[in-house]
């Protein structure tokens, strides 16, 4: 959903955020000499994407999660985030220029967009961010890396991500990814229906991993879906089926999910982007063996689409119609998850098979 | 009372597959499902009939006498209105006449069940707001707690 305020003229919308992106712009130049920075590009969804992060905690905040996409320096960036810690670089964006009372939430995040220009602020985890999607531009201030909340690690620049992929005609998605050489498959659902214990069951097997949350699905000639993040995130009390994973928060896992960096440990089976094969919906069916059967793409869209619209700032009918067409061009299975992890992979693959010819 | 209605946009988005109509309520995290004559409905909503026309479209297309059409054609329209999926189109609505009693569709007509709309709420924690964040008098990005 586009959020902007009506009582104001475009024109003066699209001034005020310009002026803001380039104030962002300054106050980056004026962060970075204030800290260290480090860049570095990664290449996600086949794109290649620069990151200038002033400040170190910050950078290691933001990085984990994407380390297995990190690629060598090269030169044209498609987009270039400037990141930095407000606290450690002592660098504080001025407020916004509109009023309080004409934004608007989606989930805890204010959001504002004027032409390509768009601007959020996360109000849970202190962070504001503009990027300007024609240029290929952002600007991200955290408040402090130190105050972040724990889960954001899991999942950073996300709402960025998510803008600018839109442009590319790349969908971020709600939904994790398992595949082998041939391809991949998508599973969608809402949090808790097993997405991250059939994704892990799958990496334990030996599969390609490409993300048990959130990763980007595009349809080309033929549709692809790419890996975002490598933090999985998994309830404490389903940790002890999986003793090989190693959480980054094993201290706090009384009031926190279990954060598990899947690089480098298995940085050989996490695998950047595949065809995609089909979505498939999980549930934990209670019964020992896994199986599929197959679904209506209409079921699959009332599973991923609302749950990828309303957490992403800014995303309306344009991600619905992306999600729409994804659920169509490949086919759409219920993955009835049994007690017996080792079933889950045994089945996915089954499925691979059949659609990969 | 005829009225014509547009789909809530872009608080409301939708999508139809399959004959299957998903529509997301972008303000509540509602969301809902609407097959069959719902899905028509919503098709003929979006083409800009009015209560009329699509109570005459769901007589002519279903074996329905048209008297009962009208009845479920205005409940149902009521219905997405209350769920603000739907607004009145021009803020108006226009006293015509209630159709008298059609005759029952003709034999080639399909089964008719009344439009239904589907309801699913589990999703509404995604746009829970959290009060405690609100931004002070300096606007955000600044929090309460640091000014």
């Amino acid at each position: 959903m586009t959020v902007v305020d009506s009582s104001t003229d475009a024109t003066d919308r699209h001034a005020g955020a310009s002026g803001y992106f380039d104030i962002a712009r300054e106050h980056f130049a004026l962060a970075e000499r204030s800290a260290t920075v480090v860049t570095e590009d990664f290449r996600i969804a086949g794109l290649r994407i620069r990151l200038r992060c002033a400040g170190t905690a910050l950078h290691d905040f933001i990085t984990t999660a994407l380390a297995h996409l990190r690629v060598e320096p090269g030169d044209g960036p498609e987009l270039t985030v400037g990141l930095w810690d407000a606290q450690e670089t002592g660098v504080t964006m001025p407020a916004a220029p509109w009023p309080d009372d004409k934004r608007r939430a989606r989930g805890e995040t204010a959001f504002f967009n004027a032409g390509s220009i768009h601007v959020y602020y996360q109000i849970d985890a202190g962070v504001l961010g503009v990027v300007d999607t024609r240029r290929g531009e952002a600007f991200v201030q955290v408040a402090s890396a130190a105050a972040v909340p724990y889960y954001e690690q899991s999942h950073p620049l996300r709402t960025i991500l998510h803008v600018w992929l839109a442009t590319r005609e790349r969908q971020l998605v709600h939904a994790g990814a398992v595949g082998t050489s041939v391809g991949a498959v998508m599973l969608a659902g809402m949090s808790g229906c097993g997405k991250s214990t059939a994704t892990l069951a799958c990496l334990r097997a030996g599969m390609l991993y490409l993300g048990d949350d959130y990763t980007v699905a595009w349809d080309g000639a033929r549709p692809h879906v790419a890996s975002l993040y490598s933090i999985a995130k998994l309830n404490p009390d389903n940790l002890a089926r999986f003793p090989e994973l190693k959480p980054l928060n094993a201290a706090r896992l009384a009031s926190q999910k279990a954060l598990v960096p899947l690089h480098p440990q298995f940085a050989a089976q996490l695998a950047p982007v595949l065809p995609l094969r089909a979505i498939l919906l999980p549930w934990v069916s209670g019964v020992k063996n896994s199986r599929l059967t197959s679904t209506t793409a209409s079921q699959l869209l009332r599973a991923m689409a609302p749950s990828t619209v309303l957490q992403l700032p800014g995303a309306g009918q344009s991600a619905l119609r992306a999600l729409g067409e994804l659920v169509t061009r490949v086919p759409c299975f219920i993955l009835e998850s049994g007690s017996d992890l080792a079933t889950i992979p045994a089945a996915i693959q089954e499925i691979l098979i059949e659609t990969g010819s | 009372m005829n009225a014509a209605f547009r789909i809530n946009q872009p608080k409301v988005i939708h999508e139809n597959i399959d004959g299957e109509v998903v529509v997301i309520n972008l303000d509540s995290g509602t969301y809902y499902s609407l097959t069959d004559s719902a899905a028509r409905i919503w098709d003929w909503l979006q083409a800009g009939d009015d209560t009329t026309q699509i109570a005459a479209r769901l007589g002519h297309e279903y074996a329905v006498e048209s008297s009962i059409a009208h009845t479920e054609a205005t409940r149902f329209l009521q219905e997405l209105q209350s769920e603000n999926l739907i607004v009145f189109a021009n803020g108006r609505q226009d006293a015509v006449a209630t159709p008298a009693s059609g005759k029952p569709a003709n034999g080639s007509a399909r089964a008719f069940q009344p439009p239904r709309l589907q309801k699913f709420t589990d999703m509404q924690e995604l746009l829970l707001l959290d009060p405690i964040h609100e931004v002070d008098e300096a606007g955000w990005p600044r929090m309460k707690n640091e000014s």
